[in-house]
């Protein structure tokens, strides 16, 4: 009697691995995060999506309403002002950042610069802080009647009479753009500083050998080598910038003057939270949500073409 | 043997002293007291005071103050509501008590009033202004804390400087004040006439001391563009645009306003009896010329008063009673003017106070309050109808477009709203 064995027969799979064998493990690892993100993100935005279709009264009592809630603000001026104000506010600021940075990480990372670690520490400084920590602070700075610039203005004989940085609207959003600018410069120094250091220096110098100048060399050189950094920098700041609300809200109390420095998100905040017509929020809010998406889509097809 | 005894006995004595700790622990209720007036000076210290005084007397009641700002206040306690986290006692402005009852977000107060002797018997030593927004279909929702009207606060001294005379010759007429606002400007010397605080609320005095109103009382009208109205209201506008008042009044909030007096940046701002000790507060020797006048014009100005109310959903309804009817009693309104600088809702507390001992008090009971002409409007849809009244003021003020097309424009936005 020849005694068989019989290979095909493996060892018994024990009840965890029958449950999540395979892709299904994969899913187990992801769990957490997943119930995470529909309990914190999942659940509001489809709450808020419904409430678009909905007009909600006083007492929270909700009726259907279709599209009534989109074609009334649609129908707002202030929800076009909000729209044309959010989209100056973002593209200034994400611009005059993205200059600022790249002046500012390229000064750093000459070879000349000295104490070097100071000047990374006090740029870094008010990225350290809070929008409504800033907020609060700049309105005390720029106030009309006890701000300190004011007093430097007059006291230098610049101006003769203080000036009302925040409650002028010819003034107003170029400050609120001056203070995100001053805000957020920080992090793109910081992303900018490190895509420098991985420039070739031999591509520097070849090009410098071969009879370009410095500026020349910065052009077509070092700035190609950064694309993929600044590309990244660039639409992480307009997502933040576009859903910013905090800043406003503090320093210009709301968007004031008069509606001059009213983003979306502050539009939203006052639909909600003072008009109490939430079902005209809740549909602002998905209108931002779908121009934020185009957005995030249109970085991850960067980020996908940057890594191939 | 007789050692486990006393072991066992020892034992069933913990356990007894540990429940009966726990029962009388369970016994004393915390309340949640939430008010914008407990982060403001003088009014924080003297509700901390009268605060003390109901743990004293009520030792199974704990009362935890929760400051608010005023920015934040309504949307937070609303926020609260929805969560079902109100707090058991909150404080809220007039004008806002109608739409919060509207919401749903007070508890009715009939039963506790039922047993105080009717609805109508617990109200009547209120100012009755003040009462009408606190019904909602014959349902008792919140009870009047303090009240007043509004007056000119003026630097005596910087007048003087200027050549006139508010003591012996006040302003009577809108002619006087803007002939006065000329002489108390010098924009070289960083010196302005009026402090302007402008909203709704501020601009109403000015319309009914210019013969005009906001709303009939029943608020299915109102008189926003009538002539009285607009001329009053281009007044006020005109105050800023000729540059009586100094640059940047879209930004200045009340801080401010009262700051801005205090450090003789203006002459005179105008204000409800709290105004007064914030001026003081902002900068004690300013008492010396700091002197209050009744409005020109009619003089007549708009009722203001703060109502407190108890948080929907309250897990101690029975105790915020009781913490909301030490607030609103008589002596307690009274300790609160003494030191809290703010003016009696009841007529038995306004009686206790000594206009000898407290003469700043006098013009305004004596004048002001007597010739309120209409309460702050109160009614559910007014919160948007504010926000259009306040965009008015301030494109106004910006030069947006001409002062009489703005308030009429917003006075036919404010009708589709009655």
């Amino acid at each position: 009697m020849v005694e068989t064995v019989n290979l095909s027969n493996k060892p018994k799979k024990t009840l965890f691995a029958r449950i999540f064998g395979g892709e299904r493990l994969g899913w187990l690892f992801v769990a957490p995060s997943l119930v995470l993100f529909i309990i914190t993100l999942g659940y509001p935005i489809l709450y808020a999506i419904k409430l678009s279709f909905y007009d909600v009264a006083l007492d929270y009592s909700e009726k259907f309403v279709g599209l009534k809630n989109f074609a009334s603000i649609l129908h707002d001026k202030w929800f076009w002002n909000s729209l044309k104000i959010t989209l100056i506010y973002t593209f200034s600021s994400v611009s005059l950042t993205l200059l600022f940075g790249l002046a500012i990480a390229t000064a750093l990372n000459a070879r000349w610069l000295k104490f070097r670690k100071l000047f990374h520490m006090l740029f870094l400084v008010p990225w350290t802080l809070s929008y409504v920590v800033i907020g609060t602070l700049w309105r005390w700075i720029l106030n009309s009647s006890y701000g300190v610039i004011n007093a430097i203005l007059q006291s230098l004989n610049i101006t003769s009479q203080n000036i009302s940085f925040l409650g002028d609207p010819r003034y107003a959003l170029p400050m609120v753009i001056f203070v995100n600018v001053w805000r957020n410069v920080p992090f793109t120094i910081v992303m900018l500083y490190a895509g420098l250091q991985l420039v070739p220096s031999d591509q520097i110098e070849a090009s410098l050998v071969d009879g370009a100048s410095k500026v020349q060399s910065y052009v077509f050189v070092t700035l190609p080598h950064l694309s993929g950094v600044i590309s990244t920098t660039t639409i992480l700041n307009i997502i933040w910038t576009f859903i910013q609300f905090d800043l406003t809200q503090v320093l210009t109390q709301g968007g004031g003057p008069n509606h001059a420095t009213e983003l979306l998100s502050n539009l939203i905040y006052a639909n909600s939270f003072k008009y109490y017509e939430f079902g005209n929020g809740a549909a602002i809010s998905v209108l931002m949500l779908i121009i934020v998406l185009l957005l995030t889509i249109l970085y991850s097809k960067l980020l996908e073409r940057q890594n191939q | 043997m007789k050692k486990n005894a006393l072991l066992y006995c020892l034992l069933a004595l913990v356990v007894i002293l540990a429940s009966v700790n726990s029962v009388f622990a369970d016994d004393v209720v915390t309340l949640r007291f939430q008010d914008w007036r407990l982060a403001e000076e003088p009014s924080a210290s003297a509700l901390k005071a009268i605060i003390d005084a109901f743990e004293e007397a009520h030792p199974n009641i704990k009362v935890e103050l929760e400051p608010v700002t005023n920015a934040e206040r309504v949307e937070k306690f609303n926020n609260q509501v929805r969560a079902g986290e109100a707090p058991d006692v909150v404080r809220f402005n007039v004008t806002e008590v109608p739409t919060e009852i509207s919401m749903g977000a007070f508890e009715e107060l009939d039963k506790f009033m039922e047993a105080e002797g009717g609805i109508e018997a617990f109200y009547a030593d209120f100012a009755q202004f003040l009462v009408g927004p606190a019904i909602s279909d014959g349902h008792a929702y919140a009870v009047p804390h303090e009240g007043d009207s509004f007056l000119l606060y003026l630097n005596k001294a910087m007048w003087e400087e200027a050549g006139l005379d508010p003591v012996n010759n006040p302003p009577k007429t809108f002619e006087e004040l803007k002939a006065a606002n000329a002489k108390l400007t010098d924009p070289s010397k960083n010196q302005y006439a009026f402090g302007m605080y402008p909203n709704f609320q501020w601009l109403q005095s000015w319309i009914l001391a210019g013969g005009g109103r906001y709303f009939n009382d029943d608020y299915t009208e109102t008189y926003l563009d009538s002539p009285e109205s607009i001329e009053a209201f281009k007044f006020y506008i005109n105050m800023y645009r000729d540059g009586e008042v100094p640059p940047g009044a879209t930004e200045v909030s009340y801080g401010d306003q009262v700051a801005l007096l205090a450090q003789k940046q203006v002459a005179y701002i105008q204000g409800p009896f709290a105004t007064w000790g914030n001026i003081i507060d902002a900068n004690p020797e300013i008492k010396e010329d700091l002197i209050a006048i009744p409005f020109p014009g009619t003089g007549q100005t708009a009722g203001r008063g703060t109502e407190f109310a108890i948080g929907k959903g309250s897990k101690h309804p029975e105790e915020a009673w009781e913490l909301l009817k030490w607030l609103t009693s008589a002596d307690m309104e009274f300790e609160f003017f003494k030191n809290g600088s703010m003016l009696p809702t009841r007529a038995s507390a306004l009686a206790m106070i000594d206009l000898d001992e407290y003469p700043e008090a006098r013009m305004m009971i004596e004048e002001a309050v007597p010739n309120t002409g209409e309460p702050y409007p109160a009614f559910p849809a007014w919160g948007k109808g504010q926000v259009i009244l306040n965009d008015a003021i301030a494109a106004s003020l910006l030069g947006q477009g001409d002062p009489e097309t703005n308030l009429r424009e917003a006075t036919e936005a404010i009708r589709g709203l009655l």
